[in-house]
């Protein structure tokens, strides 16, 4: 789970970083674009600035011309004349073009006066003077030239005024555009600050509250496992097995628990179900089986007594256990037992015979009937196993079960100490199929001069 | 009467860049250096402030009075006009022509087309 959130962690990590990025790289082009386009503008603007200069240049040199061949009446005046007027138009065009570009239409109007007034000036002023140089300077020619002058002077001023305003417009909106991408970019930075900071503590909460339900469980899982307690004389293998990957606990449960100095108490019970709620049903019958074999010695009287406790105690009538309880008597090795249900013990004779152990009575929570007593003398060498249905109901991947047969089988090729022959079972379950359908436990208990061994 | 012009400024004209009695000559622009000088201030001021198509109709109103015309400020009016194209004001100036071919004629031009030539000239710059 930890590994998952971990994982989970970083790839949330890494896509806010990534769509931080995306951001950042879009904002960039997008501002990168817009300052390109309004580098564009003004350097357009600017362009129409000269271009007006040479323009009034141009204008001043016709002027100069017509005045100084009107004086002199020397056609060398008029050149600059000349030549200002072919350059006129061409620049004209220029800036009416760029003014039309900027959708200047102020502009484009003035310009329009300011070519028709130069124009006027050409029929009215100019003209007439180069055409007839002798003509004496006529005053009211002198005032409609100075009039037209300063009309062309105006309109010129008026585009020069709608062009400062444009490119004061372009810098500002410029300025702008740079300071709103500063200012989007410095919120995206805290937002994304507050986020990664934010998930940082939303992380290590979680990491918190991960690590201190691990600890309820582990410690509620110690409390549920099975266990035993050496015996002397005996040897002891155990294996638990839960069919649920993340739960070290199941629905199967063993215990051996010393009663007294020469009688110790064994239990194996399997739950229907499995997982952590079973889990709960096995802790269940652990502790109250332990109460009950404290006041009664006959396993018979104990599943009774449970039969009925269990009953009451769960009421939910899915719910039922199949249970064989012996009590040993260790200096005779004489073990009584009583099965409620519970089919799958087995007792592996020292010359390599194996039998099962019956049951003595129905499975219990689902009837309350009485159950019965078998005693079973055991000899040195003699091995006694306990296990849960996980075992005869393991299936190989065609999806035949092992069955009884199959672990009597088993058994009776197997040799060796109690712990041995449970990692035996274990690995050719194993071997069988990957995965358990069920859990398994197993309580293997082998009889001779030894000491226990855990 | 130069004692009296010496005190003048302390009335309407205290701000004006020339003060009546100044001797002034008349220069326009580089353009067209003559000068229009008007009959009346009104004129100018429309002058100054229409179209083209207006102006023109105005002319006969208006001398053009050659660059370099000399003549003595007689009023002035300070930021009378108020330029279309720019925050700039100017000032309409009185005066009395006292050479060229208009000598003797009065009439109103604008601050930017005249020079201070006499002994009372102000260094005031024009905003």
């Amino acid at each position: 789970m930890r590994t998952f959130l971990r994982a989970a962690g970083a790839l949330t990590a890494t896509a806010i970083l990534a769509f931080g990025l995306f951001l950042a790289v879009n904002s960039t082009l997008a501002t990168r674009a817009t300052i390109r386009a309004a580098f564009d503008h003004e350097r357009a603007i600017q362009n129409a600035q000269l271009d007006l200069s040479e323009l009034l240049k141009l204008q001043l040199d016709e002027e100069t011309a017509v005045r100084g061949f009107t004086i002199t009446r020397e056609t060398v005046f008029l050149e600059p004349y000349y030549a200002a007027s072919v350059q006129f138009l061409p620049l004209d065009h220029s800036i009416s073009s760029i003014f039309g570009q900027e959708h200047m239409v102020a502009a484009l109007n003035a310009l329009q006066e300011f070519n028709q007034t130069h124009e006027e000036w050409h029929q009215v002023v100019a003209q007439p003077l180069i055409a007839h140089p002798t003509v004496r300077y006529a005053i009211d020619l002198a005032k409609r030239g100075k009039a037209l002058i300063d009309g062309e002077r105006n309109d010129a001023a008026e585009m020069q005024m709608l062009l400062t305003q444009r490119d004061d417009l372009l810098r500002r909106q410029t300025q702008d555009e740079i300071n709103r991408t500063g200012y989007t970019r410095a919120g995206w930075l805290v937002a994304f600050g507050l986020i990664a900071l934010l998930f940082n503590a939303y992380q290590s909460r979680l990491t918190r509250e991960l690590e201190q339900e691990r600890t309820t469980t582990e410690t509620l899982q110690r409390a549920f496992q099975s266990e035993f307690e050496p015996l002397p004389h005996c040897q002891i293998g155990s294996a638990y097995i839960s069919a649920t990957r993340h739960a070290a606990v199941g629905g199967d449960v063993f215990d051996l628990y010393r009663m007294t100095d020469r009688l110790a108490l064994m239990l194996i019970a399997d739950v229907s179900g499995k997982g952590v709620d079973a889990a709960v049903i096995t802790a269940f019958i652990k502790f109250t089986i332990r109460g009950i074999a404290l006041r009664r010695h006959d396993p018979a009287e104990i599943l009774a007594e449970f039969n009925t406790a269990f009953q009451r105690a769960v009421p939910n009538p899915d719910l039922f256990v199949s249970m064989l309880v012996g009590v040993l008597d260790i200096e005779s090795r004489t073990l009584t037992y009583a099965s409620g249900g519970h089919d799958s013990a087995y007792l592996r004779r020292a010359n390599g015979t194996v039998e099962s152990l019956p049951v003595t009575g129905p499975i219990l929570g689902v009837m309350e009937q009485p159950f019965s007593t078998k005693v079973l003398q055991l000899e040195q060498g003699d091995v006694l196993l306990l296990a849960t249905d996980g075992l005869t109901e393991s299936r190989d991947r065609k999806g035949r079960q092992l069955n009884e047969s199959g672990v009597l089988g088993w058994l009776a090729q197997s040799d060796g100490g109690a712990q041995q022959i449970v990692d035996g079972l274990v690995s050719r379950v194993r071997k069988r199929t990957s995965q358990l359908s069920d859990d398994l436990a197993m309580l293997a208990i082998r009889f001779g001069d030894g000491v226990a061994v855990a | 009467m130069l004692a009296l012009l010496a005190v003048w400024p302390l009335g309407v004209h205290a701000d004006c860049a020339t003060m009546p009695g100044n001797q002034i000559a008349l220069f326009s622009s580089n353009y067209d250096p003559d000068v229009l000088v008007w009959d009346s201030r009104r004129r100018l001021l429309s002058y100054s402030t229409d179209s083209y198509q207006v102006a023109k109709l105005l002319l006969p109103h208006a001398i053009l009075a050659r660059a370099g015309t000399l003549a003595v400020v007689t009023s002035c009016h300070r930021n009378a006009i108020h330029q279309k194209f720019s925050s700039r004001s100017s000032d309409i100036i009185g005066l009395k022509m006292t050479s060229g071919e208009y000598r003797g004629r009065t009439g109103w031009v604008v601050m930017e087309d005249v020079h201070v030539v006499g002994l009372r000239a102000t260094h005031r710059q024009h905003p």
